[in-house]
């Protein structure tokens, strides 16, 4: 596979989608994607994703972890960690294990944690009488 | 045991006293062996049948790339490895295959070190560097997805090795080749603005293993390792280690 040049970005990059090129489809890769163009369908892989601010991209999204900094309109499901930057726009519903939203993003839909962790009910305990009437 | 194919070319009388210098030096290795020329009679597909008759392990092309290029494609699955002797202008697979000059080819050749390579199948032919598009009238199939070049596109280039390339490498063991796709000239602007210092940051690379390559309006032309052109529509494969190359050190790939 190449190597080089953009080994000094991120290394083990196996697919670079730039801004000149449209993919069109179910784009399946292998391992780390960099999307700077456009891309319409679904993408999904098993490594990361880096969505740079110049793309575009129309699809459903699966892959392990993704850093957003582009336009995305459809679902994102990452498996890890998702890292949402200040000039990302996502149209779309997202389910993810970890997230940071960067002050400035938008993101219009549903955001849906797969965390271990969740609310105990025992740990909130129930307001006494006293406490609703100062209220 | 070796056998050697002159191209038709090298009976040029500017070539004689490099011949000779190749011919003693070969001798002076230990690697002489049975000398061919090409000519309009001599079938080169005969010649590949006769040293695998004759146990021969190692047919040598004398000459330049597309000396090369003939003998690889016939050589494609078979157990016999080949080298090159360059002579003349044109000679990016001996400089991919680390042989810089014909007094360094005796050398490497003799020495013997064996690389298997993959080697790229387009419909019917093969090719070991690259192919390439100078039109954006292409689309790659994958089948479930295609890649098509916007008109800021400037080349479509498939490679197994890249010959030129210091800034991208290609690794032609890994049974996968690469499609870069680079796009023309920026503006200075346009480079200020999307914080890329040129044209090179703005490639698209993507791994290939199957590809059916596709015009969308005229049927295109695609330059076979710099030697002979071939119009889409057109299959792309990857065969993988079904060359086997003399190198010397200085191989272009690891």
């Amino acid at each position: 596979m190449f190597k080089e040049k953009k080994e000094e970005t991120i290394e083990g990059v196996d697919t670079i989608i730039g801004p000149s090129v449209s993919v069109d489809g179910n784009f399946k890769g292998e391992g780390n994607i960099i999307v700077e163009g456009e891309l319409r369908g679904s993408l999904k892989t098993n490594g990361f994703l880096k969505a740079s601010d110049s793309s575009l991209i129309v699809a459903t999204i699966s892959a392990d972890s993704a850093e957003i900094s582009g336009q995305i309109s459809g679902n994102i499901k990452i498996k890890n960690n998702l890292d949402v930057k200040e000039t990302a726009v996502i149209e779309g519903d997202i389910e993810t294990k970890t997230i940071s939203i960067a002050y400035g993003a938008i993101i219009n839909g549903n955001v849906k944690m797969k965390s271990e962790r969740v609310i105990k009910k025992d740990d909130v305990a129930p307001a006494t009488e006293e406490e609703i009437e100062e209220k | 045991m070796y056998y050697y194919i002159y191209d038709t070319f090298i009976n040029q009388k500017k070539y004689e006293n490099s011949l000779q210098k190749i011919e003693q030096s070969l001798v002076d290795a230990g690697i002489s062996g049975k000398i061919f020329r090409l000519n309009v009679l001599k079938n080169l597909e005969d010649i590949a049948n006769q040293a695998e008759n004759d146990n021969i392990k190692n047919i040598i092309a004398v000459g330049n790339d597309q000396t090369m290029s003939k003998i690889a494609n016939l050589l494609v699955g078979k157990n016999l490895a080949t080298g090159i002797i360059p002579i003349g202008e044109h000679n990016n697979f001996a400089r991919s295959f680390g042989i810089n000059s014909s007094q360094e080819a005796c050398n490497i050749l003799s020495k013997r070190k064996i690389e298997q390579i993959d080697v790229g199948k387009i419909n019917n032919q093969y090719f070991l560097l690259s192919l390439k598009s100078l039109t954006n009238d292409i689309i790659f199939d994958f089948g479930d997805y295609s890649i098509s070049p916007k008109k800021n596109n400037k080349s479509c280039d498939i490679y197994n090795i890249n010959p030129m390339g210091a800034d991208f490498k290609s690794n032609p063991k890994d049974g996968i080749m690469e499609a870069v796709f680079s796009p023309g000239q920026q503006s200075w602007l346009a480079r200020f603005l999307s914080g890329k210092k040129n044209e090179i940051d703005n490639r698209s690379i993507f791994p290939i293993k199957k590809v059916l390559i596709r015009h969308s309006k005229k049927s295109v032309l695609l330059s076979i390792d710099g030697q002979k052109n071939i119009k889409t529509p057109v299959e792309v494969e990857v065969l993988k280690r079904k060359l086997k190359i003399i190198v010397g050190k200085e191989k272009i790939f690891n």
